[in-house]
C-alpha cells in the first residue's frame, strides 16, 4: 500500500481545509442588523435627544424598547460659511408610521396663504444694505461730497399738518440724483407722520385709515422698538417717523424675479455723530426718518394692481423708471453666485421655510390672471435638488445657496433671523431687551454680533433652534431647548392656506438605503425612522469611511 | 460546496484503501471512521448579549476519521456543523440561529487503561471554523479562522468494529465579522461540546 503512508496526511487535510468555505458578498442591510448585536443600544424616552458630535456622529444605535420607537435624525452644519456632504445609513431601522412631516401638512382651505404669492425679494435688500454702507463710505470721503441744499422741507424741524403738501425723493441713487415725488400730509400721529404720494392710484387708503396705520404705529412698533433698539434718531426735529406710501416702492418690483420688494429704507447720510462740521445735506436728501411703503392698488405685488407695465409708452410720465442699476447688480450678483436667477425668465427660487415669511406677509398675493402658472411647492423645490437623485433636505434656514450665513458671517435669511433671535432670546433665561439692543447697537453683525452678546457659540442654539421647529408642540417630553416658548406652529400653520406639506421638508430614512445629505453653513437635514419593537437599529454616517466634516452635529430626537 | 466535496473525496480514498486491504487479507489499516451527535454549550463572550450575541445550546453534528499511528497515538480529522439559537438575533432582524461550521484535526491519545471496560481518550487539535449569520434570506459568514479544541470521553464496545464513543470538546476560536460601513467584530466563538460517537473500526 503506496498510499497508506499518506493516509494520516489525508486526516489532516481533510480536517483542517474543510472549514475553508467561500465568503459570499453580504448586502449593507444584513451587515448593519449583524453590527446591530455589537454595541450598546440608546434606549431614549420620548423626547429626548442626542447630540453627536465628532467620532460620536460615526454610528449610533438605538432600541426601539417594548414598543417600538420613532426618531428624528438632524444632521446640522455649524458652520458659517460653504457646504458639507454627508452619507447617512440606518440599518434596521423602517419607514415612519405617520406621515413625515409630524402632521404639520395640509392647512385649511381658505385661509390666509403661506407659501402660494410672491416672495418677498431678499437680495434686493441685501444689495441695498451693501450699496448703502459703500456709498456712506463714499460720501465720508474728502472731496467726494457735494455741497448743496434744498428747499426747507415741511418734515423739518416742526410737526406738519394734515393736508399739507411736500416733496420726497424716492431715488435709490442715494440723493446725488433726487427723483422728487409729491406727497401729502394724511395722518400725524405721536411718533407718525403719515404721507402718500400724490401720483398713487386712486382707491387707495383714506386719511381714516392712514391715522389708523399711525396709531398702530404709535401702540405697537414705536414702543416695542424703542424698548428693545433705543430711541431712533430724530435728524428731522419733529420727534416723529415719516410713514410714505407711494407707488415708487410698488414700482420696485421687477416682474421678471416675481418677488416682491415689499418697502424700502434707505440711510441716505453718515451718522449725524460722524458728519464732518462741514457738512451740508445732499442735494436730494430728504433728511427725515422715512419708511417707503407699498401703496395699495399700484401693482408690484399687489393683487388688484397687476403687474407693472413693462412698456415704457405706457409708464406714467411722473413715475420714475425702476432703479435698472439696482436690478442690473442684483442680476450681476446672481450670475456671480451661479443662482437660478441670472436672467430674464429664471424661474424663482423657493425660498426655504415660509413659515415666517408667511405670517409676516405672505398674505400679500394670490397669483394673478395671466402670468405664469406658479409651480406647485413640490414642483418648485425639486428645481433646486443638487442632482436628480440626491434631495436637498436642508430647509429650515433659509435658502439652500446660501444657508445661514453668507461669506461674510451675515446671516442670509431674514426670516431665519427673526425665528433665530426669538428662540435665542427665550432660550437665554435672561431679560431680552438688553439682549436685543446689544445686537442692534453693535459694530459688528451677523453670527460675530450673535456671538458677542451671546458669550457661546450661537451655532449650537442654532442646531437646537432647527429642531425645535419641527419637535416643539409635537412632542411630549422635549427639553427646554428643544421647544419654542413663543411660537406654536402647530396652531398657527393649520390655520394657513399653506402647500401640501409644510416648508420643512421631512423625509423618510429608508431601511439600509444611503442618503446622501448636502448641508449648506448653518442648514439641518430631517430625517425620521422607526425602529421596530425590541429591535436595535444602527445609524452610520458616511459608511465608506469617509472623515465626517469637523462642523457636523446631528441632533437626534426620540419624537414617538 | 467545498466541504461537502473534501468529505467526499475522504471518504471515497478512505474506502478505497481500506477495503482492498480487507479483502485480500492484508494487514488491517488503523483506520476508523466517526459519527457524533450531541449539543454545543456556548461560553463566555459567545454567550453574552446587550451587547453581543447571546448565543445559546444548540445541537451539533460531526463526522471525521481517526488513523492510528500506534495502539496509544493516533490523527484525528473531520467536519462539524453546529447552531447556536441566537437570544439577540431577533431584536436586530436576524434570524434566531447561528451556525458554527469548520473542520478540525489533531492528534488522539488512548492511554490504553481500563475502567470497567471502558477505554479513555483525549484530543488536541485545531479547528478551522465560520460563523454564519443569516436573516432575509441572505448570509453573513466570518472567514475561516484557526482555533483549538480540547476533547476527552471514553469507548464503549458495542459489537465487532462498532464502538460507542461518548465525549466532550471545548473549541474555540476568533470569528472575524466584516461588517463593511458598520466596521468590524471580532467574536470569541467557544463552546463545549457533549456528544455520542458512533465508530467503525477497519
Amino acid at each position: 500500500m503506496r498510499l497508506r503512508p499518506l493516509l494520516p496526511l489525508l486526516v489532516l487535510t481533510v480536517g483542517l481545509t474543510a472549514g475553508c468555505r467561500d465568503v459570499p458578498p453580504t448586502s449593507p442591510r444584513l451587515q448593519a442588523r449583524v453590527a446591530g448585536l455589537f454595541e450598546e443600544a440608546a434606549l431614549l424616552p420620548v423626547g429626548a435627544s442626542l447630540t453627536l458630535t465628532g467620532a460620536n456622529a460615526q454610528a449610533v444605535f438605538l432600541d426601539g424598547g417594548p414598543e417600538g420607537a420613532e426618531f428624528l435624525y438632524l444632521p446640522f452644519s455649524a458652520a458659517t460659511a460653504g457646504s458639507i456632504s454627508l452619507t447617512v445609513l440606518g440599518g434596521n431601522v423602517l419607514p415612519p408610521a405617520a406621515p413625515a412631516s409630524l402632521g404639520l401638512g395640509a392647512g385649511a382651505a381658505g385661509g390666509p396663504a403661506l407659501s402660494a404669492g410672491p416672495l418677498p425679494d431678499e437680495d434686493f435688500h441685501r444689495a441695498l444694505r451693501e450699496r448703502e454702507r459703500r456709498e456712506l463710505a463714499r460720501l465720508r470721503t474728502p472731496g467726494e461730497r457735494p455741497a448743496a441744499t434744498r428747499e426747507r422741507s415741511v418734515l423739518a424741524q416742526r410737526v406738519p399738518a394734515v393736508g399739507e403738501r411736500t416733496r420726497i425723493n424716492t431715488s435709490l441713487d442715494f440723493c446725488l440724483d433726487p427723483v422728487w415725488r409729491d406727497a401729502r400730509v394724511a395722518a400725524v400721529t405721536e411718533r407718525a407722520i403719515v404721507l402718500h404720494d400724490l401720483a398713487n392710484p386712486p382707491g387707495g387708503f383714506t386719511d381714516a385709515q392712514y391715522q389708523a396705520i399711525g396709531a398702530t404705529f404709535d401702540a405697537l412698533l414705536y414702543p416695542v422698538s424703542v424698548r428693545n433698539f433705543g430711541e431712533p434718531t430724530d435728524i428731522d426735529g419733529n420727534q416723529r417717523v415719516v410713514i410714505f406710501y407711494t407707488r415708487a416702492v410698488n414700482e420696485l418690483t421687477l416682474d421678471e424675479l416675481r418677488l416682491v420688494r415689499g418697502g424700502v429704507l434707505l440711510r441716505a447720510r453718515p451718522d449725524p455723530a460722524r458728519r464732518g462740521a462741514g457738512d451740508r445735506p445732499l442735494p436730494g436728501s430728504n433728511e427725515a426718518e422715512i419708511f417707503y411703503m407699498l401703496a395699495p392698488g399700484a401693482g408690484g405685488g399687489f393683487p388688484d394692481g397687476g403687474p407693472p407695465d413693462p412698456d415704457p409708452r405706457h409708464r406714467d410720465p411722473r413715475v420714475p423708471a425702476p432703479d435698472q442699476r439696482l436690478a442690473a447688480d442684483l442680476r450681476e450678483r446672481r450670475r456671480d453666485a451661479g443662482g437660478g436667477l441670472a436672467g430674464r425668465g429664471a424661474q424663482p427660487r423657493r425660498r426655504g421655510a415660509g413659515l415666517l415669511r408667511g405670517l409676516g406677509a405672505g398674505a400679500a398675493a394670490e397669483p394673478r390672471p395671466g402670468r405664469p402658472p406658479r409651480l406647485a411647492a413640490g414642483a418648485r423645490r425639486r428645481q433646486h435638488l443638487p442632482g436628480p437623485e440626491r434631495p436637498a433636505l436642508h430647509r429650515l434656514p433659509g435658502d439652500r445657496d446660501r444657508g445661514l450665513a453668507d461669506g461674510a458671517g451675515r446671516p442670509g435669511d431674514p426670516r431665519l433671523r427673526v425665528g433665530l433671535l426669538r428662540y435665542v432670546a427665550d432660550q437665554r433665561g435672561a431679560p431680552e431687551t438688553p439682549f436685543f439692543f446689544q445686537l442692534v447697537n453693535s459694530r459688528t453683525s451677523g453670527i460675530q454680533n450673535l456671538s458677542r452678546v451671546l458669550e457661546r457659540d450661537p451655532l449650537d442654539l442654532m442646531r437646537t433652534w432647527s429642531a425645535a421647529v419641527l419637535t416643539d408642540d409635537a412632542v411630549p417630553g422635549l427639553p427646554p431647548l428643544l421647544t419654542q416658548p413663543s411660537w406654536n406652529f402647530r396652531s398657527v400653520v393649520p390655520a394657513l392656506r399653506t402647500a401640501s406639506d409644510f416648508p420643512l421638508q421631512v423625509e423618510p430614512l429608508q431601511p439600509e438605503t444611503e442618503r446622501q445629505v448636502t448641508l449648506t453653513a448653518g442648514s439641518a437635514a430631517y430625517l425620521r425612522f422607526r425602529v421596530g419593537a425590541n429591535q436595535r437599529a444602527i445609524i452610520v454616517a458616511n459608511p465608506d469611511g469617509a472623515p465626517l466634516a469637523p462642523t457636523l452635529r446631528v441632533e437626534l430626537v426620540r419624537v414617538r | 460546496m467545498r466541504p461537502l466535496l473534501a468529505s467526499a473525496v475522504a471518504v471515497l480514498l478512505l474506502l478505497g484503501l481500506t477495503a482492498p486491504a480487507s479483502a485480500q487479507g492484508l494487514p488491517r489499516i488503523p483506520l476508523q471512521l466517526e459519527l457524533r451527535v450531541g449539543a454545543s454549550v456556548p461560553t463566555g463572550e459567545f454567550a453574552e448579549r446587550d451587547p453581543g450575541i447571546g448565543a445559546r445550546t444548540g445541537p451539533r453534528l460531526e463526522a471525521g476519521g481517526v488513523f492510528r499511528l500506534t495502539p496509544l497515538l493516533g490523527i484525528f480529522g473531520g467536519v462539524s456543523r453546529g447552531e447556536f439559537a441566537c437570544s439577540a438575533c431577533t431584536g436586530v432582524g436576524l434570524d434566531d440561529r447561528v451556525v458554527d461550521t469548520g473542520g478540525n484535526a489533531g492528534l488522539e491519545a488512548s492511554p490504553g487503561l481500563r475502567l470497567g471496560g471502558l477505554a479513555p481518550w483525549l484530543r488536541v487539535g485545531a479547528v478551522v471554523q465560520q460563523l454564519t449569520f443569516t436573516g432575509e434570506g441572505e448570509r453573513l459568514v466570518s472567514p475561516a479562522a484557526l482555533g483549538y479544541q480540547l476533547g476527552g470521553g471514553v469507548v464503549v464496545p458495542v459489537r465487532g468494529p462498532i464502538r460507542l464513543r461518548p465525549g466532550a470538546h471545548y473549541r474555540s476560536y476568533p470569528a472575524e465579522l466584516d461588517l463593511g460601513a458598520f466596521g468590524g467584530r471580532t467574536v470569541d466563538v467557544a463552546h463545549l461540546t457533549l456528544d455520542l460517537g458512533i465508530s467503525v473500526h477497519f
